[in-house]
């Protein structure tokens, strides 16, 4: 087990994409890779409308979580990250705004700190 | 069996159809046509069924909000220009082929408002076999504006410049007021209680004026979508309970109208629906806008916008019930949905065992 860290962070509000990776970008976080996700309910509720098929189809083309996965080097620059990400894009705590969690890693190549 | 044991029937059987017709992705032939089908059974009662007619301008309206509230401008310049020619062109040609053929039978402005009718393609019945090809989503789906676009420069042609004028007052002045009631909302959960009142208030007045509520809720619509800070929320208020709204305005469609049962409807619903799968045969085939791979019968399925266009300009001629353009266009609507969805059928299962 190392002591690195993966940090996994989705957020619903993607315009804070930006600010959120330049934010950690400025402390020195630079490594990070970016998804495009869809959460259960939105994916189940992705039924094909009757009258609305023009504006489904941009939502559809427009609307994506996104995920943000970045290994993190110890517990100290993990909490550290998730503060200035939580300080930049807003709290966690309200209902459908995101998730963040690490998790510990093991076997971990092609990455030095 | 008597009538009112065949109509409980009905309405058990379409009470366990919702399910089935409505299901996830997997639909049913006639896309809840089926319930068009109910509304007439009820209409055989010799009941004064004009008093609900109040109900169907309020149907009329919401969809006319719904489909213009969709219509942002930072949306629309996405889309390239050939994507608009081609939906324009498609479009008018669709409506003018149908109408020229049609109106050697009937009178011309029947003719005109059954070949406009026919235009739109239900978005339903193509999705859910193209799921991947964008252009053809996004060109099914745009249909339904040029088709109100034409339904109203049409409207226009038969109003009086007074009426006009009172129009475009009307529009100007409910577009305003909605936007300024819609500002007011303190609680984005109270927004749907006023957009039943706004829906209910430009319908109902628009009645009393002799005014298409389809399209001045679509101007309103239009209107809200690009110059209110809320578009967003009510577009989505409008759209989230679609399937049960439409149940009822296919309902309420078949309970106004009714079907007249003469010989002549019956040929007349025939022709037209030959007229209609010819028409679209050629535009798709020989003129093609882009749609040669996919089947074309899927363009011939007319989806519930049809039978709204119609439904609307069936109450702006009176509502006379059991007219013979309207049950012969209501026939031949049911029809190309059930003709489109079994070939569909046989595409779906040709394609899969081609796959394999």
């Amino acid at each position: 087990m190392t002591e690195a860290k993966l940090l996994v962070c989705i957020i619903s509000r993607e315009k804070k994409l930006e600010e959120v990776l330049e934010a950690l970008l400025e402390k020195g976080y630079s490594g990070a890779s970016i998804l495009d996700v869809r959460g259960m309910l939105e994916y189940l509720a992705d039924e094909i409308p009757l009258f609305a098929g023009f504006r489904s189809l941009i939502h559809t083309e427009t609307k994506k979580n996104k995920m943000i996965l970045s290994v993190i080097p110890g517990d100290a620059a993990l909490n550290e990250a998730m503060d200035i990400i939580e300080r930049v894009y807003g709290s966690f705590s309200d209902t459908n705004t995101g998730i963040m969690f690490s998790l510990d890693l093991s076997n971990l190549r092609g990455l030095k700190f | 069996m008597s009538l009112k044991l065949l109509v409980i029937l009905f309405i058990i059987l379409s009470y366990a159809g919702v399910h089935l017709i409505f299901r996830k992705r997997t639909l049913g032939i006639l896309v809840g046509m089926e319930y068009l089908l109910v509304g007439f059974l009820f209409s055989l009662y010799d009941t004064n069924a004009r008093l609900l007619e109040p109900l169907l301008y309020a149907f009329l309206g919401w969809i006319g909000l719904l489909t213009g509230t969709q219509l942002k401008i930072s949306y629309l310049v996405r889309l390239e220009k050939y994507f608009y020619s081609n939906v324009i062109v498609f479009a008018a040609v669709k409506i003018l082929l149908i109408s020229c053929i049609i109106s050697f039978f009937i009178d011309p402005y029947y003719a005109f408002i059954i070949g406009i009718s026919l235009s739109p393609v239900s978005f339903r019945s193509v999705a859910q076999y193209i799921k991947k090809d964008r252009y053809v989503l996004f060109f099914t789906s745009t249909i339904p504006f040029v088709t109100l676009v034409c339904f109203f420069l049409f409207y226009l042609l038969q109003l009086t410049v007074e009426t006009i004028n009172i129009l475009f007052l009307f529009i100007a002045v409910y577009c305003i007021i909605s936007r300024f009631v819609l500002t007011l909302v303190n609680e984005k959960d109270s927004i749907n209680l006023i957009l039943v009142g706004l829906i209910i208030l430009i319908s109902q007045t628009g009645a009393l004026l002799d005014v298409s509520p389809l399209l001045i809720n679509f101007i309103v619509g239009v209107y809200l979508a690009n110059f209110c800070p809320l578009s967003d929320e009510i577009f989505t208020s409008l759209y989230k309970d679609e399937k049960p709204l439409y149940i009822m305005f296919l309902l309420l469609v078949g309970m106004l109208a009714g079907i007249n049962t003469d010989t002549a409807v019956l040929l007349y619903g025939l022709l037209f629906t030959a007229i209609a799968l010819g028409a679209t045969f050629v535009i798709v085939r020989v003129a093609r806008f882009r749609l040669l791979s996919t089947p074309w019968h899927l363009f011939a399925a007319p989806g519930g916008f049809s039978i709204a266009v119609a439904a609307d300009y069936w109450l702006f001629r009176g509502g006379v019930r059991e007219e013979h353009w309207m049950s012969s266009f209501l026939l031949c609507a049911v029809m190309l949905q059930f003709i489109s969805g079994i070939k569909s059928k046989f595409y779906e299962n040709r394609t899969s065992k081609n796959s394999l």
